[in-house]
């Protein structure tokens, strides 16, 4: 097997891994790891940050499984998220851990000594396991019972079905009572490490590429491109979407049972139909059935979300942004194939926006220089004055970034294509993608 | 092969098909004529399981398939060229191939198959990595024909497959059928151009407003008075 015919996920893994590898081995201090210990090489707030856009990756490139590759679109992905990390932090609160101790006893006396105090070393990684697979399963039974009814529904009917099932999730769990109802589930067991959610989002990447690119993957796409001709040509169009809906809520209630275990809370406003929306941002801008798409642009706006906290992040965002929009528009210009005055003027826009960031930015030294020019003037603050609603800034900025992105690149930003090193190596920017490989 | 006894079908509370009864026997093209919104496509709907029946039977080779799902009748061997190029548009004509000999068990004799194909339409062989949405429409309308041979049917149904066709591909179109034909498939044409349609099939059935009005040999039809002065503008 070449190497570059191995999944793109493990070729990917393999590397970071001989690069942590790497690093490790430069570093050499005794007792550090990677995440744990006095000084990490990963700190607490990037760990913190990577955990996140982990779990963004598995539920965006899961949705996508419905809405980029099947052609259907689910508005609910926070619901099977919800019923994931619900049933998985009850597991492990309630039933996992009484389970275990008396299982272990049970061994202990009756099967080997040594054995039930080697399972007791393994406690929290066999329950963890355990939880994730009965919040998966459970999520899985939820996408069943929502892609049964639904499947006769297209388009804007089943997003309003999906979205109904959202809300119906989130009143369930307000009014369960052994879940905290609407004040919050506490006191789940923090399990989820970096490593955990690492892994986690590397099988489900890999899963869903495979799925994609198999037979069944074929059919999905089929379905997508047209349903009426996958019916005629015998594709059994009901399975097709029942799986993707199952297949996909599984992955969203792993990426609750890991949310769960970290921040050891869950409280059903965080599975709103906000979220869904959230989850269907990053696949729609990653480009609808691009599975690389879906991860960048997940791991892409939790960070982005990171970054506009404060106001140079906000700076160093827009500028790139612009730089961004005028590349975009000078290779539309470009493709339209017209004269060098209308590819000057792709870069009016953006210049001038530039102007206006910096301006804003640099408000307190341009004020100070205008107003001894003409002392009359008493000019705001523009930078204190955002720099005073950082909250709203920060929405402000990012859904600007979202509509820009959608304005001048409506196919996402990968369209259908995929990313992969082996395209990379090969001198080209972006690969064949799934479409192109089955040839 | 087909026998149709007493079909109707309904969209909500609008029956389409009154009591419908057609045969089609084996080897033979039979063509389903009749004016726009006359019930062509609900009966080939009705044939091909997409629409569920309000009542009557279908029986094909020897099955009752009155209530069977769509994709359980296609590998009979019974397969459908919906109305309207549906190809599979982000797919390449090869994978668009593929996807059309998807029910079938005996995928080693593929390769013949779509030989046969790309010799009966050269086109689709030079575009063969070419994504299909980005044909024009007559090379689609080829490639949905294709698709759905590559099923290796024992009947065809055809959907008006010279609708928007420039008069050169419309007459390729026709040519088609022809050659589909003398490889033994039955076939059963719907057609608004009854000129064309008349011309290449063995016998035909007039469609209007939702039952049977006329049935017969097609040469015969295409000589009575009603039908050259309803279809055939003479
Ligand atoms: N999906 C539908 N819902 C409601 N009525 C329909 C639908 N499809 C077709 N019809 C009606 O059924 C009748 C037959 O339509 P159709 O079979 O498409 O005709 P043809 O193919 O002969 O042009 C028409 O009156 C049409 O308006
Ligand atoms: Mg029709």
């Amino acid at each position: 097997m070449r190497p570059s015919s191995l999944p793109f996920p493990l070729v990917f893994a393999w590397r970071v891994f001989i690069f942590f590898v790497v690093v490790r081995a430069l570093m050499g201090v005794q007792g550090t790891t990677l995440f744990a210990g006095k000084h990490p090489i990963i700190n607490p707030y990037y760990q913190n940050i990577l955990i996140n856009a982990g779990i963004a990756i598995i539920l965006a490139v899961s949705l996508n499984l419905i809405n980029g590759i099947t052609g259907q679109f689910s508005l609910g992905h926070a619901g099977f998220m919800a019923v994931g990390a619900y049933i998985s932090a009850y597991f492990s609160k309630e039933i996992g851990g009484v389970l275990f101790a008396q299982l272990i006893a049970l061994i202990s006396v009756h099967i080997s000594k040594q054995l039930g105090t080697l399972l007791l070393t393994f406690q929290q990684p066999i329950l963890f396991t355990i939880a994730i697979l009965v919040g998966a399963l459970a999520a899985g039974a939820a996408g069943f019972l929502v892609g049964l009814p639904s499947l006769r529904l297209r388009g804007d009917y089943l997003a309003i079905v999906t979205l109904g099932f959202n809300q119906i999730i989130v009143s369930l769990i307000r009014n369960w009572k052994a879940v905290g109802e609407a004040s919050g589930y506490i006191g789940i067991p923090k399990f989820t490490t970096f490593a955990w959610v690492f892994a986690l989002a590397i099988a489900c990447i890999w899963s869903i590429r495979n799925l994609a690119s198999s037979a069944l993957g074929r059919e999905m796409r089929a379905v997508r491109d047209d349903e009426i001709a996958a019916e005629a040509s015998g594709i059994n169009t009901t399975r097709v979407k029942v799986v993707a809906f199952v297949y996909s809520a599984m992955w969203a209630g792993v990426a609750g049972a890991l949310q769960a275990h970290y921040i050891q809370y869950a409280n059903p406003n965080d599975f709103t139909f906000l979220r869904s929306v959230e989850v269907v941002v990053s696949v729609v801008l990653g480009g609808l059935g691009s599975i690389t798409g879906s991860a960048l642009s997940a791991a892409g706006l939790t960070v982005l979300q990171e970054v506009l906290r404060d106001v140079p992040g906000a700076f160093y965002t827009s500028v790139a942004l612009v730089g961004l929009a005028a590349y975009w528009n000078f290779v539309r210009v470009k493709s339209e194939q017209s004269g060098s005055k209308s590819m000057l003027r792709a870069f009016v826009v953006p210049f001038f926006a530039l102007i206006a960031i910096c301006l804003c930015y640099w408000s307190p030294q341009v004020n100070a220089v205008l107003e001894r020019v003409f002392p009359r003037l008493d000019l705001p603050d523009l930078r204190a004055a955002l720099e005073s609603s950082k909250g709203a800034l920060r929405y402000v900025i990012y859904s600007v970034i979202l509509i820009v992105v959608m304005l001048l690149r409506p196919q996402g930003l990968l369209g259908r294509r995929e990313w992969s090193l082996a395209a990379l190596q090969r001198g080209r920017r972006v690969g064949k993608g799934v479409e192109g490989n089955l040839a | 092969m087909l026998s149709i006894r007493n079909v109707r079908v309904r969209y909500g509370p609008i029956e389409a098909l009154h009591d419908i009864s057609l045969e089609v026997n084996e080897g033979e093209v039979v063509t389903l004529i009749g004016s726009n919104g006359a019930g062509k496509t609900t009966t080939l709907g009705a044939v091909s399981g997409l629409l569920p029946l309000a009542g009557g039977q279908i029986h094909f080779d020897g099955h009752d398939i009155t209530s069977l799902a769509p994709h359980k009748r296609v590998p009979l061997g019974l397969i459908q060229v919906p109305e309207g190029r549906r190809i599979f548009g982000t797919m390449t004509v090869a994978e668009n191939l593929d996807l059309g000999a998807y029910a079938r068990t005996d995928r080693a004799n593929l390769r013949n198959e779509l030989d046969e194909i790309y010799a009966l339409f050269p086109r689709l062989a030079e575009r063969r990595n070419q994504a299909a949405g980005t044909m024009s429409g007559g090379e689609q309308q080829m490639l949905a024909v294709g698709r759905a041979l590559m099923s290796r049917p024992k009947l065809l149904l055809l959907d008006e497959p010279s609708l928007g066709l420039a008069p050169l591909l419309v007459k390729e179109i026709f040519a088609v059928v022809k050659r589909i034909r003398a490889k033994g498939v039955t076939v059963l044409l719907v057609e608004q151009n009854a000129h064309k349609a008349l011309e290449v099939a063995d016998r035909a059935y007039v469609l209007e407003t939702g039952h049977i009005s006329m049935t017969g040999d097609a040469k015969t039809l295409a000589n009575d008075p009603r039908i050259k002065a309803a279809y055939l503008g003479a």
